[in-house]
C-alpha cells in the first residue's frame, strides 16, 4: 500500500502557505519604490535561506490575490531582458494589514516559545 | 540573445500553464508576469554561466519556477479562498433581502385586510401574524430542501 505524505510534510505545506502571503507583504514593504515578481522571489530565497522552499511560479497567484484584496498596487516597467514586467507596491491598506499582522505574528511566536519552554 | 530552441521551450511551458488556468484577464495578467519572470531568471543565468547551454539553463529556471500544475493548484487555492468569502457575503445579502421583502409583503397585506374589514382586523396585529407565518413558512421550506 502506498503511503501518503507524512504528518510533518503536510504540516509544513500548510504552515508555508500561511506565512507566504505575510512574507510577500514584508518584502514589498521593504521596497518603497516597488519590486517586481522576480525580485520578490530572489529576496524570499535569500532572506529566508530557502526555508520556505517556494516554487517561484506559485508566487504569482499569491501576488494576484493580494492585488485583488487591494493590499498591493501594480505598474508596468520596461525590462532589459524581454517583455515588460509588473512592479508591485504596498497600498495604504496593505501597509495597515502588514503592521497588524506583524504584531499578531510576534505575539503568536512569543506565546508559542513560552508554551514550548514550560 | 536567447536561441530559438530555448524560446520554444518557454512558449511550450507558457502554453501548458495557460491551458490549466481559467480563460480570464486575471489569468492572462498572471501569465504575462510569469513570462517576464522566466526571461529575467534566464538572462541572469546566462550572464552568470555564459558557456553553459541555454537549453540546460532554461531547464534549471523552469525547475525553480515549478510545474504548470503547481501554479494552477496555487491559483485554484487562492480562488477557492476568495469564492468562499464571496459566497458567505452573498448568503448574508440574500437573507437580508428576503427578510425585507417578507416585511414589505406583510405590511401591504395587513393594510389591505385592515382596510377591507374597516379596521375590524387591527393593522399591527395583522403585520405580526403575517410575519410569523412568513418565518414559519421559511423554516418549513428550508427543512424540505435540506437547508440548515
Amino acid at each position: 500500500m502506498q503511503k501518503g505524505p507524512s504528518f510533518e510534510e503536510t504540516w509544513k505545506v500548510e504552515f508555508r502557505r500561511g506565512v507566504l502571503q505575510y512574507a510577500v507583504l514584508a518584502i514589498v514593504k521593504r521596497h518603497e519604490s516597488g519590486i517586481h515578481g522576480y525580485g520578490i522571489a530572489r529576496e524570499l530565497e535569500q532572506r529566508t535561506d530557502g526555508l520556505l522552499q517556494v516554487k517561484e511560479g506559485t508566487l504569482y497567484p499569491i501576488l494576484h490575490r493580494l492585488r485583488k484584496e487591494r493590499l498591493l498596487n501594480v505598474y508596468d516597467e520596461k525590462s532589459d531582458s524581454g517583455p515588460s514586467r509588473k512592479v508591485y507596491v504596498l497600498t495604504g491598506e496593505g501597509d495597515r494589514v502588514y503592521r497588524q499582522l506583524t504584531v499578531l505574528v510576534g505575539n503568536v511566536f512569543e506565546k508559542l516559545e513560552v508554551l514550548g519552554n514550560d | 540573445m536567447i536561441d530559438s530552441e530555448t524560446e520554444r521551450i518557454i512558449e511550450d511551458y507558457i502554453k501548458k500553464t495557460s491551458r490549466l488556468l481559467p480563460d480570464s484577464f486575471a489569468a492572462e495578467d498572471l501569465i504575462a508576469d510569469l513570462r517576464s519572470h522566466i526571461y529575467e531568471a534566464l538572462t541572469e543565468k546566462i550572464r552568470n554561466n555564459p558557456t553553459e547551454s541555454q537549453v540546460s539553463l532554461i531547464q534549471d529556471v523552469l525547475n525553480g519556477v515549478g510545474t504548470p500544475e503547481d501554479i494552477a493548484e496555487e491559483y485554484e487555492l487562492e480562488q477557492i479562498v476568495e469564492s468562499e468569502q464571496s459566497t458567505n457575503n452573498d448568503r448574508f445579502q440574500y437573507y437580508v433581502i428576503r427578510l425585507v421583502a417578507a416585511f414589505v409583503v406583510a405590511v401591504l397585506a395587513a393594510w389591505v385586510v385592515s382596510t377591507i374589514t374597516n379596521g375590524a382586523v387591527d393593522f399591527y396585529f395583522a403585520v405580526i401574524v403575517l410575519m410569523a407565518f412568513a418565518v414559519i413558512e421559511w423554516f418549513v421550506r428550508a427543512k424540505q430542501i435540506g437547508e440548515s
